[in-house]
């Protein structure tokens, strides 16, 4: 379990990137964590892993407390970050190289992986394109089998057909005991995999919902003219005319659009979530 | 604090993998320097034989020198944000990644040159064109180490605290409180011995604190194995323990 309590952070004095943020995290679920350029998701996932110090509050993973980098709590985490660097060796010798930091590492699986996103296991690193790169950490990231699986990003620089085996491959192999936190602007490509959404504006957590709860209470509906009825929490205009949120009253649960309901909600957060 | 040798072991294997390249041109680049060196003198005309402070005197410039530059590119991975981020991610301990980056530059670096030493020297002694290795300076050479030791152990302060131009920077900041320390040991003098001193100038020029001279080698007796273990032990240690310290604070 993941608990936040009270947490502040700054990068200088003058500017407060999280006041009194609180946040519980439990197994079992992947969480969307959302928000706008500068908000400080990227930080948030450096600060779970005690890369940065809080300046208040605590961070504590099963118990332990962040800014200790326990080795025993980290080598169940992986943290798959925007950027990386990686050395002029092969893939092969990569593994060999990192996988013994990670108790579960599974060969075949990373091998299985790599297969599947058609990257050979004897490339060199650096010969490798940025897509190619991201696929190969992606794939190791998984195999390392953590309870814990950060990601910042993850489908940047990934082509099409490798979106969707992304997809596919984070969803089989997901276990009940595992927290997978996906920090993402391409809500699109990770809409039918994010079971619990979390919103970060201004240095709180707006927005902390699962997606069931969403799908049951909410609902998405796209007309061809803007509806301005009574009911009509947000509207906005898309290809082909307008998608609105209202509440759901049929009772049977709808699709949640992601990218409409991240609109909602940081363009007014108190309605949506009086709906839910 | 953490520690196992498992992953201690881990650490250094993957350094192995991932640095083969830059390590084995280190190698070849080190070894080649020193034959070059050794072999320079003897182009010269009158060139007699490569006597033994020629080699002890290159062994400490290349234990101080190399050892030193090496310990101050030994966290290679703080330059960057990403390095850092990725190295201080990896699942071992603070205590872990100090160690293990400690033993290349403070054990494995000297052994490794004094090895490179002996062999090359080796080679020329069997050319007949060289004296021995070493002669009196043997009884410096520990000392050497010793000093080696807490310099290279200070070096790993400013490669944890610096995340780049970290021998330029280590040598301001040492400069500096190099020169806070004599302003402050020349002002505990001055007022210890103000009876001898008028303003900052010292009126006497033979200043006898011991009066007899079998007190002044007794204290010597004291102080030597005192030394001693300053230097071996003492300031090492201390040393390492802020550098575990810097470690701990050390952020993205």
């Amino acid at each position: 379990m993941i608990d936040i309590q009270n947490l502040k952070f700054s990068y200088s004095r003058k500017t407060t990137l999280f006041e009194n943020l609180e946040l519980q995290l439990q197994e079992g679920k992947i969480y969307g964590l959302l928000g706008k350029n500068g908000t400080g998701k990227s930080t948030l996932l450096k600060l779970l892993l005690g890369l940065h110090f809080p300046k208040d509050g605590l961070i504590t993973i099963d118990g332990h407390n962040s800014v200790k980098r326990n080795p025993n709590l980290l080598e169940d985490i992986f943290f798959l970050s925007e950027d990386y660097e990686l050395p002029n060796i092969s893939i092969a010798s990569y593994v060999k190289a990192q996988s013994p930091f990670y108790p579960k590492f599974d060969h075949s699986k990373f091998a299985e992986i790599l297969k599947t996103f058609e990257v050979e296991k004897e490339a060199i690193l650096s010969q490798l394109s940025y897509g190619q790169k991201k696929k190969t950490v992606i794939a190791f990231g998984i195999a390392t089998n953590t309870k814990y699986l950060f990601m910042d990003e993850p489908t940047n620089g990934l082509d099409i057909p490798s979106k969707s085996q992304f997809r596919k491959v984070l969803l089989s192999g997901f276990r009940d005991d595992q927290i997978i936190i996906i920090s993402t602007h391409q809500i699109r490509d990770l809409n039918q995999l994010i079971e619990s959404v979390i919103i970060i504006e201004d240095g709180k957590i707006i927005f902390n919902k699962d997606v069931s709860v969403l799908e049951e209470k909410l609902s998405f509906n796209k007309s061809l003219s803007q509806d301005n009825g009574p009911s009509i929490v947000y509207s906005e205009l898309m290809p082909g005319g307008y998608i609105s949120i209202a509440p759901n009253t049929n009772g049977e649960p709808g699709e949640v659009e992601l990218e409409v309901l991240f609109n909602a909600v940081i363009n007014n957060p108190k309605a949506i979530n009086q709906l839910i | 604090m953490e520690v196992s040798f498992k992953r201690i072991k881990s650490l250094i294997q993957r350094d192995f993998i991932i640095y083969k390249k830059p390590l084995t041109y280190g190698l070849i680049s080190l070894i080649a320097l020193i034959i070059f060196i050794a072999w320079l003198p003897t182009t010269s005309g009158n060139f007699n034989r490569l006597y033994t402070d020629f080699w002890f005197g290159w062994y400490i410039t290349f234990l101080l020198g190399g050892g030193l530059l090496l310990c101050s590119i030994i966290f290679w991975e703080f330059k960057s944000a990403t390095g850092r981020m990725q190295y201080l991610s990896l699942p071992a301990s603070n205590f872990e990644k100090l160690f293990s980056r400690s033993l290349y530059v403070l054990i494995f670096y000297p052994l490794l040159l004094t090895g490179l030493f002996l062999m090359i020297y080796s080679l020329f002694r069997s050319m007949g064109i060289s004296d021995s290795f070493i002669g009196h300076q043997a009884v410096a050479l520990k000392y050497i180490w010793g000093a080696y030791l807490s310099l290279g152990s200070t070096m790993l302060i400013y490669a944890i605290v610096f995340n780049n131009y970290v021998g330029p920077k280590s040598f301001i900041v040492s400069g500096f409180i190099y020169l806070v320390c004599v302003i402050i040991a020349v002002l505990i003098f001055r007022i210890i011995m103000s009876d001898f001193f008028v303003g900052m100038t010292m009126t006497h020029d033979n200043v006898m604190i011991f009066d007899e001279e079998k007190k002044l080698e007794n204290m010597g007796k004291t102080l030597l194995p005192l030394a001693k273990f300053i230097l071996w032990v003492g300031l090492p240690v201390y040393l390492w323990t802020v550098a575990y310290f810097k470690m701990t604070e050390k952020q993205v």
